[in-house]
């Protein structure tokens, strides 16, 4: 038997494994090839003869691929993996956010009430359309120049793009199709956009990762720059969600699991110069459980959810230098 | 009962020992992941795939119960070795007490049923 037949043997083993194990956050899935590859590696010097049948039946011994993933994809309720984490806060957090309905119903149902003597009926709009990304969608971020909405959806790689001139309140012709960039990191959950330096910044929850994409390249309409490999900013300590200052080009990202806030400088990280993105991002501690986060542009404030309250952190001056202790606000 | 619950049972019990072999099986000495999966497999059929041993011990390094080291191999590249961290000799130790005090109340109980 060939050597080359052997190693086909092996290799097309371990793409069934890597498919099988694809849901899984990449650092995971990649630790556990390695160790399986390991695996094997320990077990062929050991065989009398490396022989095609020999290695078939260490491959076999190992398992069925799909139940290697069955074991390992239990485990993702627990608490670091992508999907696994947000759903968990999200689940947390729906009763925060269940109560926030009600109270807005109550008040549109007061509003109506009030309003139903008057000559004007009250209408609300119905949905005028619903577009397939698949997952479920946690992020969403609208470009005005090329008129793209970026879709994260939480799992996988990639983020959804659907073309907003074509796909909108008035005209939900073109809704059905949409097309979509690879952020070379696993499971998108937040995405904003720098609409000045034309830049999609997404963040990887998987992957503990920020993508830079390029959105004059990369977008509903033109996808030519869509297939280069995104600027990829390591942002370590669980990245959920994230907001951008566009008037100082600095994006802000809520670390759930080191409960801080990672913080970006656009300026030297974007589509067009990305020398800046291998740089760690500056870090402010927040509280444990940093998760929804929001900028006011005007006063460079930043709010960030935490388990304990709202943070704010003071973002001048200008980053990276930023190193303020936030301040956490009366609930 | 119907038959086919048996083995349903035996490999959800299967399932939740496992870990705590895992942690026995380190408790001597450090072990690299092929030398513990063929312990168990020898160990009447504890582990039927191997290839599942390596996401529970991915699982037992995260809580923290294990850590693994590299070391030299005489032969090949350097292999991964898992170690007992303290907390997983700790929480060996409290299953040891548990699963004894269970092992002993079934089998008392089945042990009488037996004889009656």
């Amino acid at each position: 038997m060939s050597g080359s037949s052997v190693e086909a043997i092996v290799n097309d083993y371990f793409e069934r494994v890597e498919r099988a194990l694809a849901p899984l956050p990449r650092s995971r899935r990649d630790q556990l090839l390695d160790e399986l590859r390991e695996h094997v590696a320990t077990a062929r010097p050991d065989l009398a003869e490396d022989s095609e049948v020999s290695v078939r039946e260490v491959l076999e011994r190992l398992g069925d691929p799909e139940d290697i993933a069955a074991e390992a994809l239990g485990d993702d309720s627990r608490p670091q993996g992508g999907q696994g984490r947000l759903s968990r806060l999200l689940t947390r957090r729906m009763v925060i956010t269940s109560t926030v309905i009600v109270v807005v119903l109550a008040l549109a149902a007061t509003l109506v009430v009030a309003l139903s003597g008057s000559s004007t009926p009250v209408r609300a709009e119905a949905v005028a359309s619903t577009v397939n990304v698949g997952g479920f969608p946690t992020g969403i971020a609208v470009d005005t120049v090329t008129g793209t909405v970026y879709v994260a959806s939480g799992n996988g790689n990639e983020l959804s793009m659907v073309n907003g001139t074509t796909c909108n309140a008035s005209t939900t012709s073109a809704c059905s199709k949409t097309s979509s960039v690879s952020t070379g990191g696993q499971d998108p959950i937040g995405v904003v956009v720098d609409e000045q330096t034309r830049t999609v910044y997404a963040v990887n929850g998987g992957s503990n990762t920020v993508s830079v994409i390029n959105a004059s390249t990369c977008n509903a309409r033109d996808s030519t720059g869509c297939a280069k490999n995104p600027a990829i900013v390591d942002v370590p300590g669980g990245p959920e969600f994230l907001a951008l200052n566009a008037s100082t080009n600095t994006i802000y990202v809520a670390d759930t699991d080191s409960g801080a806030v990672s913080v970006i400088d656009g300026n030297i990280c974007n589509a067009e110069s990305t020398q800046g993105c291998a740089r760690a991002p500056a870090s402010v501690a927040v509280g444990a459980g940093a998760f929804p986060i929001g900028v006011d542009e005007k006063t460079n404030s930043i709010y960030v959810g935490t388990n304990s309250g709202v943070a704010v952190i003071n973002g001048r001056p200008a980053m990276p230098q930023t190193r303020v202790a936030a301040q956490m606000l009366q609930r | 009962m119907v038959p086919g619950s048996t083995t349903k049972l035996m490999s959800q019990m299967r399932r939740g020992a496992i870990e705590f072999c895992v942690l026995a099986l380190l408790r001597e000495e450090d072990r690299y992941g092929f030398d513990l999966a063929r312990t168990l497999a020898a160990a009447d059929g504890l582990v039927t795939s191997e290839g599942t041993l390596y996401p529970l011990l991915a699982r037992l390094r995260q809580d923290g119960l294990v850590q693994t080291t590299w070391h030299e191999s005489s032969q090949g590249p350097p292999r991964r070795y898992y170690r007992l961290t303290k907390d997983g000799d700790a929480a060996l130790e409290a299953f040891i007490v548990q699963w004894h005090r269970f092992r002993d109340a079934v089998d008392g109980l089945l042990d009488g049923e037996e004889t009656s």
